[in-house]
């Protein structure tokens, strides 16, 4: 594993837990550290995080830039730390290899359990994209923290759910804006057939001296099945008069209008659902691959 | 009414009260209560079984904090010294002076079909116009229907709508409750003038637990209207009341209200409505008074193409915590729910948007949209949103907006270049701000949210 992180030249092995890191409160295991230098743009950087518990604690210095793609082996209880120097631009990337091959499979069973926990801070000016897609588990639990504490900051977040089988799924964004002029954008889509069944919180803070956020969140859900079940909480607490803050949650099934004109075209049924679900997917894919 | 105007404007009456239960709650005040009113043993029953229900339930864990709120020292049963009339000219002078200043006796001349009044603990005022009287309307005072209609009372009291044990004030309220209106409309009648009552707390330390049960027989229509105040105490005192409406096939109500308690009660209100077949609920709530709210209209939509719209607006003032939301289930097929809510924040206030919209299984082809907006007045405010959706079928529309701004700088710069004050452009962005909401009452009721908006705008500039 060491070798292939410093192949790339930016990451170093760590076989022992980050400082500050609470043992008994996450996730042990094996450990990985990444630094990027101030001013260094280290591309892509795959993370293959191994099944079972691991950390993973990444530190980028002022102006530094960086994609991490995490991609699974099998069920994971993970925990993702992020430091992001002022101006330092990261994408966090994690999903199934599975459905990065096949993109129209709604899984209908998947390993046992899998827990992530990841947060970030951000100083001035920094920039971090989560990019999420949580399918091939049978209990999934991922709880997002964005802590915007510089100026400036902003973060982007998509996550995917998508379950055909007896899924259960629990994903909770807290998006916290700390500081001036931080901006954030949270969007939320879910997938659900069979018996899948999925609760998805967002809670956007603004805090009392942060005045001129803007900040959205959108939750979108497609049901497929009438056993398919959504509970969407898109939270705000906002503390500063000087916002511009949304948010939109949508539940439905397929639009009949869309399928009519796709049946109209003279595809048959399951062609033209798979067809608007994957349009339902596509951007969340979109910025996966 | 801004508190500072409720010192010179809304004092307390004195010297009408003419009975006092002791401070605090027991078994013992709870009998009393019931004793009084002389009432069946069905109702002592289930004041008894909700009061040691209330003992051993604990206190809400989450929403605003009820700390400063001492149910020990509440009066729980506060008995004015007037009987209960049918004419303004006998009802005591004090107390008459008290709903005229309100403006009670001259709204029911001008547009009313018929006014309840109610004064602490028990109702002194309640009149029906005589033409819905001859059509089998019932409007009384809900003391005066338990013994009168026992059948339909026990029927609809705290059964299918709001249970006794639906949580902890609502336990206290049944345990309690005194006064409230009690409205029957037949199959088929329209009422089309509204019916109010109206809700006034006097004593300090007061509680006050009214009940009000409306029935829409099926294919029947009425439109009732609150009003709700209390003069200021230094000591809190708490409203927990309850509202429930039962839309039978085809019937509608429209029930507005607005509640403008003092800033240190705490309104704990419950409010819920089962809706059949075919029925309609509107539901217009104010809420601008209190130093904490908590209330949460709900809509159980149990019939077939049942529909609920709800339209809702908090000011939280400094001090005030409005904890409001809407709540619907969606039970039956093709059923629809609008909700619209909006708020304001001003001088540190506090307000939260808490809903709770769900479809089952048995909800197929059923819409739901809410829609929240939020106005921040001023630095230090605070606006909070916790919708929550539960969707278990795929075969129903639910959509959720929700929006958190403040005054916009280009509209006001608009207004101020046609000459109005900074002050005066506020006050009219504002107004326009709640004007969904306000167009929808009757007039009376819209010139004194109006007001009352404006008098807690007064002096937000500077």
């Amino acid at each position: 594993m060491a070798m292939k992180l410093l192949k790339y030249g930016i990451g170093i092995f760590m076989p022992e837990a980050p400082e500050g890191f609470d043992l008994n409160r996450f996730a042990s295991g094996d450990a990985f550290s990444y630094t990027v230098a101030a001013g260094e743009d280290a591309g892509t950087v795959p993370i293959d995080v191994p099944a079972g518990r691991s950390s993973v604690r990444i530190s980028m210095g002022a102006g530094a830039k960086a994609r991490f793609v995490e991609i699974s082996e099998g069920p994971r209880e993970s925990v993702v730390e992020i430091d992001l120097g002022a101006a330092a631009a990261a994408a966090y990337v994690s999903g199934s290899r599975a459905i990065m091959r096949d993109r129209a499979v709604l899984p209908a069973n998947g390993t046992p359990f899998e827990s992530v926990h990841r947060t970030a801070r951000l100083a001035e000016g920094a920039k971090l994209e989560w990019i999420d897609e949580t399918s091939t588990q049978d209990f999934a639990r991922a709880v997002f923290v964005t802590r915007l504490e510089g100026e400036g900051a902003s973060v982007e977040a998509t996550s995917l759910l998508r379950g055909g089988g007896k899924q259960r799924f629990d994903v909770f964004h807290e998006i916290v804006h700390a500081a001036p002029r931080t901006t954030s954008n949270l969007r939320v889509g879910s997938v659900l057939a069979g018996d899948a069944k999925a609760i998805v919180r967002g809670l956007v803070r603004v805090e009392k001296d942060a005045p001129g956020c803007i900040s959205r969140q959108k939750e979108e859900t497609l049901l497929l099945s009438d056993a398919a079940e959504i509970d969407a909480v898109p939270m705000l607490e906002i503390g500063n008069q000087d916002v511009r803050c949304s948010h939109a949650a949508t539940v439905g099934r397929i639009d009949a209008e869309k399928m009519f004109y796709l049946m109209s075209r003279g595809l048959d049924r399951a062609s033209a659902e798979s067809m608007l679900i994957d349009a339902f997917m596509e951007p969340y894919l979109a910025k996966l691959s | 009414m801004a508190d500072q105007f409720r010192d010179v404007y809304d004092k307390a009456a004195e010297g009408v009260t003419r009975h006092a239960a002791e401070l605090g709650i027991t078994e013992d005040v709870v009998r009393e209560i019931s004793a009084s009113k002389n009432e069946p043993d069905w109702m002592l029953e289930l004041r008894l079984k909700a009061f040691a229900m209330f003992k051993r339930t604990p206190m809400p864990s989450w929403g605003p904090s009820l700390e400063g709120l001492d149910l020990d020292q509440i009066t729980y049963f506060v008995r004015p010294d007037a009987e209960e009339s049918q004419s303004w000219a006998t009802v005591p002078d004090k107390i008459r002076e008290t709903f005229e200043k309100l403006g009670i006796p001259e709204a029911e001349r001008h547009a009313l079909s018929g006014v309840g009044a109610q004064y602490d603990s028990e109702m002194v005022y309640h009149n029906l116009k005589k033409e819905w009287e001859d059509k089998g309307v019932i409007f009384e005072n809900m003391d005066v229907a338990v013994q009168k209609y026992p059948e339909l009372v026990k029927k609809h009291f705290m059964t299918d709508c709001i249970p006794p044990h639906d949580h902890k004030f609502i336990m206290l309220h049944a345990a309690v409750w005194s006064g409230g209106t009690f409205i029957y409309v037949p199959k088929g009648v329209k009422v089309n003038v509204p019916l109010q009552a109206y809700f006034r707390m006097n004593a300090e330390r007061g509680g006050q637990f009214e009940h009000t049960l409306i029935i829409a027989d099926e294919g029947s229509e009425v439109q009732y209207i609150e009003g709700c105040s209390a003069p200021r105490w230094n000591a809190s005192s708490i409203h927990a009341g309850c509202v429930e409406l039962h839309v039978l096939k085809g019937a509608r109500i429209r029930y507005s209200s607005v509640e403008n308690w003092s800033k240190n009660t705490y309104n704990l209100n419950t409010k819920r409505a089962v809706v059949d077949g075919d029925g309609v609920v509107e539901w217009i709530n104010g809420n601008m008074g209190s130093g904490v709210t908590m209330l949460y209209p709900c809509s159980i939509l149990r019939g077939e193409r049942a529909q609920s719209h709800s339209l809702g607006v908090a000011f939280a003032g400094p001090g005030q915590n409005q904890d409001t939301g809407s709540k619907v289930i969606h039970a039956a097929p093709n059923t629809t729910s609008t909700i619209r809510a909006k708020s304001i924040s001003k001088g540190g206030g506090i307000s939260s948007y808490r809903g709770y919209v769900s479809a089952t299984h048995a909800a197929a082809g059923s819409k739901s949209s809410v829609n929240c907006d939020a106005l921040l007045i001023d630095e230090g405010s605070v606006s909070n949103t916790y919708p929550f959706m539960k969707i278990t079928t795929d075969k129903v529309e639910v959509a959720h907006e929700a929006t958190v701004g403040k005054i916009g700088e280009e509209e006001l710069f608009y207004l101020m270049s046609r000459g109005l004050s900074q002050d005066a452009a506020m006050r009219m962005i504002v107004s326009g701000f709640v004007e969904p909401i306000v167009k929808s009452l009757p007039l009376e009721y819209a010139v004194e949210l109006n007001k009352l908006i404006e008098s807690e705008m007064e002096g937000s500039v500077g």
